[in-house]
């Protein structure tokens, strides 16, 4: 049937409800869904407060557990300079003391501001974040097992924790000096001081 | 507006004006029953009272049933070809057949057995218009919603089944006030030829014997074309009431070739569902209730004509649409609403809970010593020193397993060593090597890490002997692959260079120039969880 054949007034009155019918059934329908969602929203957190709320309530007996077991290594560590701010005069302080005891002909060492670690491995850290600061240390050996000394010091007696990242040692001269006043090797090498401590400005105190 | 859905919605059967040559009838039905019945006189006072009729009736689907004498039959064949071919076809064969009318129709009535298997039809038409003219005038001024308009000849072939007429000759005959006297004659149930005769006044001539002779003449008509199948007697079914019905009976004898069946046409009334008694001889009011009960497709209705039924099913469309928008969104948004509620009504009782085990837990955690972080962070921050220490590194095994391997190869300097960590076992070693923070794209898991180192050494005592000096070098290399932990061993560069692609140079005699046989080979050591740690 052509538009222009179409007798509108017939059409008129039953036009006009179903476009309001129309705009009824929207209106109901998405203020319905809206209601509904905003609902299921409000739920949904007040359900994950709830699990949460058991969930820690249930966990105080494994809490118990974990503080007993654990909070004595936690303490031991923080006291070791593992845990919480770095160490920098332990380290700087130990490494001074190894040079002297070992008596290497040169010990210079370069420290880096710290930052934020991301190792090639995979680690938990939960709160917490991994921060390193790298030293690298020019040494001046008499023989290789100069530096496993110094290191194993470092390793023993310095609060905190590395990991060598790399090393390199040169022969200093054709000759070996056996008078202990010339270094006989040179090394160069790069490590990492971790230290595990809250991001930011929280900072873990004990 | 609540006016308008109810006239929408209104199940009400449509009314039935029955056209007949020189009156028509409009029957309005209430529900099963005949409500009202209108006659109009072909005329100037019955087109008028027709028309004020309608205005005063108002707009409701209508249906125009036709029994005229001027309705003409013509059988034939048309092709078998698609519709719109077909409709082509009967263009030609209406303006052929029924020249100056735009009513006609096409009845279907099969297929021919032979040949090119043609499709029979019967083609009827109203061949005078005027007839219908003065009647369907008022129903478009006043915008009535005609359905359409139908043969009451063609319509009969729907009463055969209600009256039971089953068998292949059935001639069904009736009388319309509006009309006259219908014949129509039915081969296995189609309709092939229909008459109307003139209807005398009732009285005034035995209608029994009237009645006989014009099925007389019928019966000539039908044999002369050999429509009657000579395998059955005629059936004739002759519709009528009362004394009437009765003087029919006294004078029709049945014979091998003819049986007649007497109806009464409230009995028939029954069957097409016509409730109430009406006490006539005439079956106008059957037909228009056999039509409103259940509305057939158009037969001569041009678009025009049927333009406000039309809209009227269109507003019937859009009611119904509407009043189903309404309802299944209220449905929906119904169950929406209660949904939400019961998620309101879940929301407090887990902030109850909520509450309920944050005070519990409150109680437990104050018997607790205070810790500086929640006590699984404790957990996890020693674990995470564990991991640390589980991937620190530092070259003391490097130095064993090369310290262990030149001892017993005095002849062999150190002259220099590169070493690295790292999860990449094919990192190169050099000075932009000693980076930190995962200069390698790889990761390690599973605790698989590596040293890699690269050392430069040389052969001293050195006789000049490249051969030997090549030998030694790769069998420095084969017990540096023998030691545990080694992963690979690669001689980067030996004493003397012989690769094809390189170049050479140097003095071939024994006082030639003081050569230095160095070479350069790299090593890696796979570490695993808890091996670095010495």
């Amino acid at each position: 049937m052509a538009s222009s054949r179409v007798d509108w007034p017939i059409l008129r009155g039953t036009l006009v409800v179903f476009v309001l019918s129309l705009a009824a059934a929207a209106g109901m329908v998405s203020a319905s869904f809206y209601f509904r969602q905003n609902m299921e929203r409000e739920y949904q957190a007040h359900h994950a407060e709830f699990r949460e709320a058991s969930l820690k309530y249930l966990a105080v007996d494994d809490e118990e557990r974990i503080i007993a077991q654990f909070l004595p290594e936690f303490q031991r560590l923080y006291d070791h300079g593992l845990l919480g701010r770095e160490r920098r005069l332990s380290w700087l302080e130990t490494l001074r003391r190894a040079g002297d005891a070992n008596g290497l002909p040169q010990v210079v060492y370069k420290l880096d501001a710290q930052r934020v670690a991301t190792p090639d491995f995979n680690i938990a850290l939960g709160d917490f974040q991994l921060y390193a600061s790298a030293m690298t240390l020019n040494l001046g050996l008499l023989h290789e097992g100069d530096l496993l000394q110094i290191l194993q010091t470092l390793e023993r007696e310095a609060l905190g924790q590395y990991s060598i990242l790399g090393c390199q040692l040169k022969r200093a001269s054709e000759s070996i000096d056996t008078t202990g006043h010339t270094a006989n090797l040179n090394a160069d090498c790069t490590l990492d001081w971790w230290t595990i401590n809250l991001s930011g400005e929280r900072g873990l105190k004990l | 507006m609540i006016h308008s859905l109810k006239s929408i919605f209104s199940s009400a059967p449509p009314r039935v004006l029955l056209v007949g040559g020189d009156r028509a009838i409009l029957y309005l039905f209430d529900g099963k029953q005949l409500a009202q019945a209108y006659i109009f006189s072909g005329d100037d006072v019955g087109y008028a009272l027709f028309d004020r009729c309608l205005a005063e009736l108002g707009p409701a689907p209508l249906c125009v049933l036709v029994d005229v004498v001027e309705e003409e039959y013509r059988q034939d064949t048309v092709p078998h070809v698609g519709r719109s071919d077909r409709r082509a076809v009967l263009a030609r064969k209406y303006a052929r057949l029924f020249r100056g009318t735009a009513y006609h129709h096409a009845l279907a009535q099969g297929r021919e057995n032979d040949g090119r298997r043609d499709d029979r039809v019967l083609l009827t038409a109203i061949t005078r218009p005027e007839v219908l003219a003065p009647w369907l005038g008022p129903l478009r001024a006043h915008k009535v919603p005609v359905a359409g308009i139908y043969s009451l000849p063609i319509l009969s072939e729907r009463l055969l089944k209600r009256i039971g007429a089953v068998g292949p000759n059935v001639l069904l005959i009736s009388a319309q006030k509006a009309s006259g006297l219908r014949q129509s004659f039915f081969r296995d149930g189609q309709l092939k030829i229909s008459r109307l005769a003139h209807m005398p006044r009732l009285g005034s001539v035995p209608f029994a014997g009237y009645l006989l002779g014009e099925v007389e003449k019928l019966k000539r008509y039908l044999n002369s074309l050999a429509l009657v199948s000579r395998d059955s007697p005629l059936s004739i079914y002759v519709l009528s009431h009362g004394p009437l019905l009765a003087e029919i009976e006294q004078h029709c004898r049945d014979s091998d070739n003819e049986k007649f069946i007497l109806l009464d046409v409230e009995e028939v009334g029954a069957r097409v569902d016509l409730g109430g008694a009406f006490g006539a001889h005439f079956s106008d009011v059957v037909f228009a209730r056999l039509l409103a009960s259940e509305v057939p497709p158009n037969h001569y209705a041009r678009a025009e004509e049927t333009q406000y039924y039309t809209l009227h099913r269109l507003r019937m469309a859009l009611a119904t649409t509407s009043l189903l928008l309404v309802l299944v969104s209220g449905g929906w948004s119904g169950i929406n609403f209660i949904e939400g509620i019961n998620f309101k009504q879940q929301a407090l009782d887990a902030t109850q809970k909520a509450r309920f085990y944050s005070q519990r837990y409150e109680i437990a955690r104050s018997k607790l010593p205070l810790t500086p972080v929640e006590p699984a962070q404790i957990k996890t921050a020693v674990d995470a020193v564990a991991t640390l220490r589980e991937y620190k590194t530092d070259p003391a095994r490097l130095f064993a397993v090369l310290g262990s391997v030149l001892n017993r190869a005095p002849q062999i300097t150190l002259d220099e060593l590169q070493w690295i960590t790292s999860a990449d076992p094919q990192r190169s070693v050099g000075p932009t090597a000693l980076k930190s923070d995962a200069a390698s794209s790889l990761h390690a898991s599973a605790g698989e890490y590596y040293q890699i180192a690269e050392f430069g050494a040389h052969l001293e005592p050195f006789d000049g002997d490249f051969r030997k000096a090549i030998a030694v070098v790769d069998g420095l290399a084969e017990e540096l692959k023998a030691q545990v932990q080694v992963e690979s061993v690669k001689v980067l560069s030996y004493p003397l260079d012989v690769r094809p692609e390189a170049s050479l140079s140097g003095s071939a005699t024994a006082a030639g120039d003081r050569v230095v046989p160095n070479f350069r080979i790299r090593v890696v050591l796979g570490v695993r969880d808890g091996q670095q740690s010495s």
